[in-house]
């Protein structure tokens, strides 16, 4: 019983490394920027104190009571009000607003800790009180004509969230950009290959031709081979080609100047890259399946007439939609996360989701609830087809590594 | 009936492969032409800002138009095949059976043979070759008029393996990539044997392999930035923003980026890299632990043989060639990774790998040829490893 437990409690943190930082992920995405640069995602979930400056009301909105002139308001409705009409002004999305109970605070911003909530300060010769709810009184004894001041105060915040960062992921036109770009990259780039693939495979399974076996052979060893191996002379290629275009261009006279260069680097490129470096999988997953179809089925077929293309897509394609299922899923999941290659053969204007969240890396340094929102945009479409199509995905990999390669 | 020579098959391919070569191209620009006057209509109804809807027309445009091409190329092929030859007579029956194979692997093997044979071969050709200068008749370097030795790309031999086993950034990338492959396949292979077996054992185990298993569906920069959280120094005097930091300041230890430090920096990536790769192992071994027999486990628990002895004396030697399955596949990813250095510390020597090595003279240095080089080098460790597999699983057909 107690090995039981044991087993189980291993299993569990096991398990807990493992789900801990995708939740800081989806945590962190959904903070304010404030909360998620100056706490760890784990305090999310609990209230934190956090320093805010505060800007108060100046002498104009001073009211005479008595002798005293007196200034009055509430420091959280005021700056959320405030950061709102900015947010309007600059195009952006609701703010999160600040909201909770102040515990300390001070008369300006670097000393938020001075004095306890509800406790009085001397500023500018009046006397100011901030309670825990953020209502303040600012008394003078004579009348006051200056500006507000800014105090500082640590503020008991509850936990917030809110889905501000991934409207302004929305909003700024890089993330559906790049979402978009995501899309036309790796859509292509896996029907293609499953389309050339099959017709190979069904051919190296049922078709006879001198050389088939040694071919077939030859296109499984090409698994070993780094696809660092093709980067730079196809990337040369690529050069030639988009010269002699733009040649071509200016020579019929389509164009001018700088209007006829042609970019090396295309998306047409990208898809005829990841198509040919994806085959040598997809011949052997597709292979291994096809060849393992009734041949009763298909001879019968053969006697009634039909040819070749007449089986593949009646009967050959049919049958083998989980093995296209689980090379598909491969292929749209290898595409939709690669780097290396989209970097090296892709377009340098059109960037992939995982180059611009490399970018953003660097930039969103101390915006870091932007920079997890982006990463969470970018795994939700892979996540979405892995969980919905696991079965297949876990087929394929026991296809291709318990058989062997 | 007239013998069918190979000169007629040749003729009828070519005569095929001609016919596409024409026929797709300027089916393409036709297609684009055409649709170009419905893209702009519907330009106008999506509910996008105009350059995002002209973006995403083209982009369907060009996807439809690939599909269209890649249909029409198997569909038009066969039927040209089918009426070059008397498909009524036993005689164009057979020509038509020997052309069709070539029309069905042919798209494959001209893919292959353009993206991975061909510039496997022009690599290694690049990796003899450098700036070379440049000869007069006599012999003599020839100058341009700043007086700086003319050159041009010839053969050098091995002159770019000597310039990179000299080269202290080779050193370190091999250091660095040794260290990933002993650490990464064995904790992938320890965590995911480990948690293999305990999930098979609870109800709870189901649901436990899914949660492991789901860092297999995302990208390496994806978990970069996940990591990040993890690993990054920041935050306020009082609070750390990153999970490692904050857990360990009590203890007096200094806040610092944990993947940035000197040397075991790599080791901290690493543990990424596991993290995504356990999956993997984890759903092999399950596959194969359900494949032994029940029968022999159940007669060693009679014979009075602890769990522990059942696992490393029965289930593990039936599974041993699964995990050198295992092994191997991580191996040659592991050889391959970019991402995560590429990520996280942008090239920094100290963090290279080969492969961030050689993108790194590709394209910072602007060295090909060196980088072709390293490439081959690459390629030189993998294949032993991937030979050694397919020797292995050759070995075993035998056996069984």
């Amino acid at each position: 019983m107690l090995r039981r437990s044991v087993m189980t409690g291993v299993l569990m943190i096991i398990v807990m490394i493992w789900v801990v930082p995708f939740a800081g992920l989806l945590l962190t995405s959904l903070r304010s920027t404030k909360h998620a640069n100056e706490t760890g995602f784990w305090r999310a979930i609990v209230s934190n104190e956090i320093g805010y400056s505060f800007k108060t009301k100046g002498g104009a909105e001073a009211v005479q009571l008595g002798d005293q002139w007196v200034i009055t308001g509430n420091v959280f409705e005021e700056r959320n009000a405030f950061d709102a009409g900015l947010a309007a002004k600059n195009g952006e999305p609701a703010i999160m607003p600040i909201r909770g109970k102040i515990l300390r605070f001070g008369s300006g911003a670097a000393k938020p800790d001075a004095v306890a909530a509800g406790d009085t300060v001397e500023i500018r010769g009046g006397a100011f009180s901030l309670a825990q709810n953020g209502d303040y009184t600012w008394a003078f004894d004579q009348e006051y004509k200056k500006g507000g001041k800014t105090i500082g105060a640590k503020v008991l915040h509850p936990p917030t969230f809110g889905w501000r960062n991934y409207v302004r992921a929305f909003q700024d036109n890089r993330i559906p950009n790049a979402l978009i770009n995501s899309f036309i990259v790796t859509i292509p780039a896996t029907v293609i290959p499953l389309m050339i693939a099959a017709f190979a495979a069904y051919a190296f399974s049922w078709l006879t031709f001198p050389g088939r076996d040694i071919l077939l052979a030859g296109v499984i060893a090409l698994l070993v081979v780094p696809l660092q191996l093709a980067f730079i002379p196809v990337l040369s290629m690529y050069a030639g080609i988009a010269s002699w275009a733009s040649e071509l261009q200016a020579w019929l006279g389509w164009c001018s100047g700088t209007d006829c260069e042609v970019p090396a680097k295309t998306f047409s490129g990208l898809w005829l890259a990841h198509t040919a470096f994806g085959l040598p999988l997809a011949i052997y997953l597709l292979r291994n399946y096809i060849a393992g179809l009734p041949r009763e089925l298909l001879e019968s077929a053969r006697l009634d007439g039909a040819n070749h293309l007449q089986i593949f897509a009646r009967l050959v394609l049919p049958l083998s939609m989980p093995a296209l299922a689980s090379y598909g899923i491969f292929q749209f999941l290898w595409v939709w996360n690669d780097l290396l290659v989209a970097l090296i053969l892709g377009p340098t204007s059109d960037l992939v989701l995982p180059i611009e969240i490399q970018k953003q890396i660097g930039t969103y340094k101390s915006e870091l609830e932007r920079l997890n929102a982006s990463a969470f945009i970018s795994m939700i479409v892979p996540l979405i087809v892995f969980l919905s199509m696991q079965r297949y995905f876990v087929r394929g990999l026991l296809a291709g590594s318990v058989k062997g390669g | 009936m007239t013998p069918i020579s190979r000169s007629e098959i040749l003729g009828k391919l070519g005569a095929i492969v001609l016919t596409m070569l024409i026929v797709l191209p300027v089916l393409a620009v036709v297609l684009f032409a055409l649709t170009s006057y419905v893209s702009d209509g519907v330009v106008a109804l999506l509910p996008f800002d105009p350059q995002t809807s002209t973006k995403v027309i083209f982009a369907i445009r060009a996807i439809l138009i690939a599909l269209t091409l890649s249909v029409v190329y198997f569909w038009l092929s066969n039927w040209l095949n089918g009426r070059m030859s008397d498909g009524n007579s036993a005689r164009g029956l057979t020509v038509q059976e020997m052309i069709q194979p070539w029309l069905f692997v042919g798209p494959a093997l001209m893919l292959l043979l353009i993206f991975l044979i061909y510039p496997a071969f022009e690599t290694l050709r690049l990796s003899f070759t450098n700036d070379v200068p440049l000869l007069d008749a006599a012999g003599m370097p020839l100058l341009n008029e700043g007086g700086i030795a003319r050159t041009t790309t010839g053969f050098v031999g091995f002159a770019n393996y000597a310039f990179i086993f000299a080269s202290e950034n080779f050193w370190l990338a091999i250091r660095n990539s040794v260290l990933w492959l002993v650490v990464v396949p064995t904790l992938c292979i320890i965590f995911g044997m480990l948690i293999a077996v305990l999930a098979d054992t609870m109800r709870f185990g189901a649901v436990a392999k899914s949660m492991i298993f789901i860092p297999m569906a995302i990208s390496f920069v994806g978990a970069a930035v996940i990591w990040r959280n993890i690993y990054a120094a920041g935050g306020t005097e009082t609070h750390q923003i990153g999970l490692l930091n904050a857990l360990l300041s009590p203890f007096g230890v200094q806040p610092k980026f944990w993947y940035e430090i000197q040397f075991w920096g790599n080791f901290f990536m690493m543990l990424i890299l596991v993290w995504i790769q356990t999956g993997f192992a984890m759903v092999i071994f399950s596959a194969a632990l359900r494949s032994v027999p029940t029968e022999t486990l159940e007669a060693a628990e009679i014979d009075g043989a602890t769990p522990r002895q059942i696992f490393f004396r029965i289930t593990l030697p039936q599974i041993y060639s699964t995990v050198v399955v295992v092994w191997t596949t991580l191996t040659i990813l592991v050889l391959k990774v970019f991402d995560i250095p590429f990520a996280l510390t942008a090239n920094k020597s100290d963090k290279l790998l080969l492969a961030t090595y050689m993108e790194q003279t590709r394209n910072s240095q602007r060295e090909p040829e060196l980088a072709a080089a390293i490439a081959i080098i690459l390629m030189l460790i993998i294949v032993p490893i991937m030979g050694f597999n397919l020797w292995r699983m050759k070995k075993e057909n035998a056996d069984a």
